[in-house]
């Protein structure tokens, strides 16, 4: 795996500034949302980006699983393994329009 | 029944097959990420069932350790509960060999449990139960599984995971290891979520029918994330007791992974959380049991409180306080 620990620890989920450069002014707060919660439990081997994937960060598939039930549990959106596939969900930037998505359907 | 005749744990024996599946044949069949079955699955070896070995044989063989250990005599045992999901035949229970090839006498009530990684908390919760209502002095709790008997040889997600062995539990009245109030649950919504579909009255035996073990590992991973937590905290409601009042919270030992996302879920120190699963595995009923025996058994634990919660196939959980007499 070799995971880089170096980068960010103790980020809170609720951060706003989990993302470092032009991405921090530029993407979504779910985005950055999504960072915070990576910075926070996962110890990704690179800051993460809008662009990033799960797999670029260095997460394996147990780490992926609990992501995305890390997901479901601080933003209240279950992304299905079939969404995945169906929508090809990819990077952080595709998981946060879907769970905007379906934070605006809830709401509806 | 007073405190000091309640039933107890009052000893502990494993035993395990002698064929091992180590982790470089699974690194050359399956090429994991180097250091992936240690750092994350947590398990160093496995041990499986030989062609003609069967549950029924690893149960004895963990019995016996206790007879010849001194621990109890065969003509003591007034109850013999075995719980696997592994029977040696459809009918009759495995408990009835077992019974027959211990010398257990045949006044001695003997059945089994279908149950998986809850099954020892349900059946501590059975024997202790039967224990109370029939004046039983003496009981015995058999886990034995051998689930490399329906797993997918080319299964990468599973075959590292599981491991066959059983555990016996002696139960006395007045054992050291006090059983408290246990909680115990059920969901069936889950039951396509690991499960073995062939072989069973739906899908009776034949050929091209899928006899082998499914798991969908990540709706086991969140229902254990969830119902573990609940259910630890009802048992501790029904003891009266707090999370501070526990010594030890030993979970089922399904991976390393997993249980160390749940003791950081639930914010428990690492020491008050022991991962024993590096040699062996995941044993399903059994780990619970393993688990007690490597800490020391309740001789080493003497004074301390320990939480058992185990949770898996059906979906079923359940958690148990031990206090174990100083």
């Amino acid at each position: 795996m070799g995971l880089d620990r170096r980068y960010h620890r103790g980020v809170s989920a609720s951060s706003k500034s989990a993302l470092e450069g032009p991405d921090a002014m530029t993407t979504s707060p779910t985005v950055q949302k999504l960072a915070a919660l990576l910075n926070e439990k996962f110890h990704p081997s690179a800051p993460p980006t809008a662009q990033s994937t799960p797999k670029s960060l260095g997460l394996d598939s147990l780490d992926v699983i609990n992501f995305l039930f890390s997901v479901e549990e601080a933003l209240g959106v279950a992304i299905s393994d079939e969404v995945i596939a169906e929508r090809k969900l990819s990077s952080l930037a595709d998981f946060a329009r879907y769970i905007d998505e379906q934070t605006v359907a809830a709401k509806g | 029944m007073d405190t000091s005749s309640a039933p107890g744990i009052a000893a502990l024996a494993s035993a395990f097959p002698a064929q091992v599946l180590g982790n470089a044949e699974l690194y050359e069949r399956f090429g994991y990420d180097p250091g992936f079955l240690e750092r994350k699955i947590g398990i160093e070896r496995r041990y499986v069932c030989g062609p003609d070995e069967a549950v029924s044989d690893l149960a004895v063989r963990a019995a016996s350790k206790l007879f010849e250990g001194g621990a109890a005599r065969p003509e003591e045992i007034d109850l013999l509960v075995v719980c696997t999901q592994n029977p040696d035949y459809k009918l009759p229970t495995t408990a009835n060999l077992v019974q027959h090839r211990l010398g257990v006498p045949t006044t001695c009530a003997a059945f089994d449990i279908n149950q998986g990684c809850s099954g020892y908390v349900y059946g501590l919760s059975i024997a202790g139960a039967m224990m109370r209502a029939n004046g039983y002095a003496t009981a015995l709790l058999v886990t034995a599984d051998a689930y490399s008997k329906v797993i997918d040889a080319e299964d990468r997600d599973t075959l590292p995971l599981f491991g066959d062995g059983a555990a016996a539990t002696l139960l006395r009245a007045g054992g050291a290891g006090r059983l408290g109030a246990a909680s115990l649950g059920s969901d069936g919504s889950g039951a396509n979520e690991l499960i073995v579909r062939g072989g069973g009255s739906r899908h009776p035996a034949v050929e091209g029918r899928d006899d082998r073990l499914r798991m969908n590992g990540r709706a086991i991973f969140n229902f254990m994330m969830r119902q573990a937590p609940r259910s630890v905290d009802e048992c501790l409601a029904r003891n009266a007791l707090r999370r501070d009042d526990v010594d030890l919270f030993i979970f089922h030992q399904a991976s390393r992974y997993m249980l160390e996302s749940l003791r950081t879920a639930m914010k428990l120190d690492p020491e008050r959380v022991p991962i024993v699963l590096e040699d062996g595995g995941n044993t399903v009923s059994s780990t619970l049991p393993i688990a007690l025996e490597r800490l020391g058994g309740v001789s080493a634990l003497r004074g301390r409180r320990v939480l058992l919660c185990g949770f898996g196939v059906g979906l079923s959980w359940g958690s148990i306080v031990v206090t174990i007499a100083g």
